[in-house]
């Protein structure tokens, strides 16, 4: 086979022992590699119904098909778990040299099983795996750990997967981090802490062979070429960040908690503002032509010395979001969540709930205390400092407040009102318990539909059904039959490139065109030159759809009903009083009517189950013994 | 009639501008006020508009009172007096 | 520390153009091995600080230090050219040359034990290649002379021209 080593590594940590496991072609050409294999491993060898920080919740890692290639932006890997925050699957996406590290070491997946008494940081250098004690990294913050890891083996090349002391502390809302990038959503760092792993660590000495090598080298040079061009210039020259104005003149950006749309501070907070006074440098990924990282650099000031790369999704939530209209602020609580190893939305919106229920009267500056603030703080929307001490207390758990907030919205809501008789749900700004992305989605009907059905949650990488809507191919405002159809669409053309996986920001640079008929048929070229297989456009467009059902049939294994498939109340009973996006709500009978249509063009029972033949005629006749109906 | 006309993202950096007044003639469609933004701002030829001068380089498109993203196909509309067109970069995502 | 004679040509970074891709050292390791492997690549990116990002391959060294610590006499610099060259049949793999080069330009193979280094892919039509690959442009085959030209008179725009 090429592409792949054809070895999964099995790690037990209970037991220290590692075996390994071989899967035949077509497990491969099913799967292929990213969410897609990571969603399956997890489905293999998870215990099922567990709790996802006992020992039977596996960390599955899948490398990318294209890693330690040429070809552009595919330096990726997949990770995979049962969420702490949402009980079902977690499946995140991660790219750089730790991708590419995993594929010259000769491994296509890698499973963690059980869990170890002490903290441990495993070494897998090529084939010999080893445990290593890790006593002196904890408390130490993800990069840091990665740089102490480097200086004891002295070698650039080995690359880890860390966990920052978020992940030590099991918050829920904790990351994975590897050379500057995060598998950031849905608490795949708590699990890590649950096990006490602390970090993972590669060395790949071996080179990358592909079917057909001058082909691919062809490939990817015209790609190259083409992410040089107008295609990617707004990530190059401004990055992600440049959404800030979008979504501010639309009404979209979620402002004091998804209370606005409008935001009176956003030219502060922009992507436009970053690039004049605080970009530092954009750097790259490993792999990657485009280059977006906008690294944001602060020099004076309270926050003086902070730098974090700053994307949209970490902006909005730790700016707008929080009423915070103070750039600095921004840069540091994103620094923070790096180093201490938070998803940066998770924890921007949950502060925002918190800051809700202060102006609210729920929480008191007594609730706030910390060894910063001994007498607590004043935590209303608009304060940055109160934004940036609450990211250092919930990495650490620390008093009262941090350790509420650790738990995430939904958790966090819960026990407050149980505690105190409120009803902070209704502002509780979550979906099945992975918080709300940068867009608010009263009036991105299509979006609405997409973040309720998703498989972790509400996340807007993975359903992508914001695009019909901001781009106005569709009404954003209304419902129509259009909608099931277009959601299905949305997600499963996502899910090829979180497979590849490959970064959807090259998605232009194959022919200037994004679509389907624009870019699977190059894909196809990459693939077959890489592994020698023959696929065409169909097979390209069956690998979305095949990721997307193992993740779906993974949720409906481990309990999943349609209920779950909600949105925050928030959206269905709040409309906007000001601003381009006023006065909408999804009603109940509009979501209803979205799931209906959506579960019918995935061919999916009324319940939203999946039929046997669906499930075998996509080469899942196991998954069809379980779970089909 | 009198437009404004803002820039964001990509098309500020490129023109240095955030926001003008833009007097067209009446019935002047979305097509033709970016060709008189390309005139005046060649700098934004390449990157945000075509080289022929009045198609907008993808993912760049014109917002209409901020209800309305206008289409490929809607390019031949036009606005009226009063009204304010954003030109934005808009890839969702990040 | 050795200088760079003006007439030999190499391949120079420019850091602040340079993201850390890494795409020179994949092409590099495949022009020269037919394999993806950045441990083969003759030209090596580093990433000292998160922001300081730049690559190294050989400066072509007047009285090149790695030839003169050779004590096999494996290494032969090209008078005309400064590339070096190394010698199959007299290189051991001892690793004196990585020890001379203050570069870091120089790597041992562990399967053939050669030591090796940039040869300026001479032997190939439109030149080297990771000049040819780089997305960004920040690598060129350069002389000192022309890098000294360029900064001069882009310190002379700066001051006078205030751009």
């Amino acid at each position: 086979m090429y592409g792949y080593s054809g070895k999964i590594l099995h790690i037990d940590l209970t037991t220290r022992k590692t075996r390994v496991e071989t899967k035949p072609e077509a497990w491969y050409k099913t799967y292929i590699g990213g969410v897609s294999m990571a969603s399956r491993l997890c489905w293999e060898n998870i215990e099922v119904g567990c709790d996802p920080l006992s020992p039977g919740n596996p960390i599955c890692i899948a490398g990318g098909l294209f890693a330690g290639t040429p070809v552009p932006v595919g330096g990726k890997y997949g990770m995979a778990s049962k969420s702490p925050l949402t009980g079902f699957i977690g499946d995140s996406l991660s790219g750089s040299w730790f991708s590419v590290t995993l594929k010259r070491a000769g491994w296509d997946g890698i499973v963690v099983h059980g869990a170890s008494d002490e903290w441990v940081s495993v070494f897998i250098d090529d084939d010999k795996v080893e445990f290593r004690n890790a006593s002196h990294l904890v408390g130490l913050g993800t990069t840091e750990t990665e740089e102490a890891i480097r200086e004891e083996f002295g070698d650039d090349q080995v690359r880890s997967a860390t966990i920052g002391p978020a992940g030590e502390n099991l918050a829920r809302l904790a990351n994975v981090s590897n050379d500057g990038r995060k598998a950031g959503r849905t608490g795949q760092g708590t699990v890590w802490g649950s096990k006490k792993l602390k970090a993972l660590s590669i060395r790949g000495t071996r080179g990358v062979r592909v079917a057909d090598p001058e082909t691919l080298l062809k490939l990817s040079y015209d790609i190259l070429q083409a992410a040089q061009g107008p295609h990617t210039q707004k990530y190059r020259i401004l990055g992600t960040s440049s959404n800030v104005l979008n979504m501010n003149r639309l009404g979209l950006l979620p402002t004091r908690n998804y209370q606005q749309g409008v935001f009176e501070g956003a030219e502060l907070v922009s992507g436009e503002y970053l690039h004049e006074h605080y970009k530092a440098k954009t750097i790259a990924c490993a792999q990657c032509p485009i280059a977006c990282e906008q690294v944001g650099h602060v020099k004076e000031g309270p926050y003086a010395g902070a730098m974090g790369h700053v994307e949209y999704e970490s902006l909005y939530a730790l700016s707008s979001d929080c009423g915070v209209n103070d750039m600095e602020a921004a840069i540091q609580a994103i620094a923070n969540c790096n180093e201490f190893g938070t998803d940066t939305m998770s924890t921007g919106v949950t502060i925002g709930w918190a800051m809700e229920c202060y102006e609210r009267g729920v929480f008191t500056q007594d609730d706030f205390k910390c060894e910063k603030y001994p007498e607590g703080f004043e935590a209303n929307f608009g304060n940055g400092e109160a934004m940036v001490t609450l990211t250092e207390m919930i990495a650490h758990r620390e008093g009262y407040m941090g350790n509420l907030l650790a738990e995430g919205t939904r958790r966090a809501s819960a026990q407050v009102d149980e505690e105190r008789g409120t009803e902070t749900y209704k502002w509780a700004m979550h979906i099945k318990g992975l918080e709300a992305p940068g867009y608010d989605a009263r009036t991105l009907k299509t979006f609405a539909l997409g973040l309720a059905v998703g498989t972790r949650g509400a996340c807007h990488n993975r359903t992508a059904a914001y695009d019909p809507d901001i781009k106005g191919e569709v009404d954003r405002f209304s419902v129509d039959e259009t909608r099931g159809g277009l959601a299905k669409s949305t997600e499963e053309y996502a899910a090829v490139y979180d497979t590849l996986p490959l970064c959807k920001f090259i998605r232009r640079c194959f022919t200037g065109k994004a679509d389907r008929a624009g870019a699977w048929p190059a894909i196809a070229q990459l693939i077959n030159a890489t592994t020698g297989w023959e696929f065409d456009y169909d097979d390209v467009d069956l690998i979305g759809e095949r990721a997307h059902t193992i993740k779906k049939a993974f949720n409906i294994r481990e309990g999943w009903t349609r209920e779950d498939d909600h949105l925050p109340y928030r959206w269905q009973h709040e409309p906007m009083e000001t601003g381009p996006s006023a006065g909408y709500v999804v009603t109940d009978e509009e979501l209803e009517y979205m799931k209906d249509i959506y579960y019918e063009a995935k061919g999916w029972t009324k319940e939203g189950l999946i039929p046997k033949e669906k499930l075998i005629a996509l080469g899942m006749d196991d998954v069809a013994e379980e779970i089909g109906v | 009639m009198r437009i404004q006309v803002e820039f964001l993202g990509v098309s500020r950096l490129e023109t240095g501008v955030k926001e003008i007044a833009l007097d067209v003639d009446k019935g002047a469609t979305f097509r033709d006020i970016v060709r008189v933004l390309g005139t005046r701002y060649p700098a934004l030829i390449g990157n945000v508009i075509q080289p022929d001068g009045e198609t907008l380089q993808a993912p760049n498109i014109l917002n209409h009172n901020a209800r309305r993203m206008v289409q490929a196909s809607q390019m031949g509309d036009g606005p009226s007096d009063g009204d304010r067109i954003i030109l934005m970069s808009m890839s969702a995502g990040g | 520390m050795p200088a760079s004679t003006s007439k030999y040509q190499y391949i120079a970074n420019d850091p602040q153009k340079c993201v850390g891709c890494q795409i020179c050292e994949y092409v590099c390791s495949y022009t020269k091995t037919g394999e993806f492997n950045t441990y083969r690549s003759r030209i090596r990116t580093v990433r000292a600080h998160k922001i300081l990002i730049t690559s190294v391959a050989c400066r072509t060294c007047e009285d090149a230090p790695c030839v003169i610590a050779c004590p096999r006499d494996a290494l032969k610099q090209d008078p005309a050219t400064g590339v070096i060259h190394v010698d199959a049949s007299r290189c051991d793999g001892c690793a004196w040359c990585i020890e001379a080069c203050d570069f870091g330009a120089l790597s041992i193979n562990p399967e053939t034990k050669l030591a090796e280094i940039c040869d300026l892919c001479q032997d190939l039509e439109d030149g080297p290649q990771c000049v040819k690959w780089c997305p960004k442009e920040a690598l060129e085959l350069t002389t000192p002379d022309r890098r000294a030209q360029r900064a001069r008179r882009k310190l002379a725009i700066e001051e006078v021209l205030g751009r």
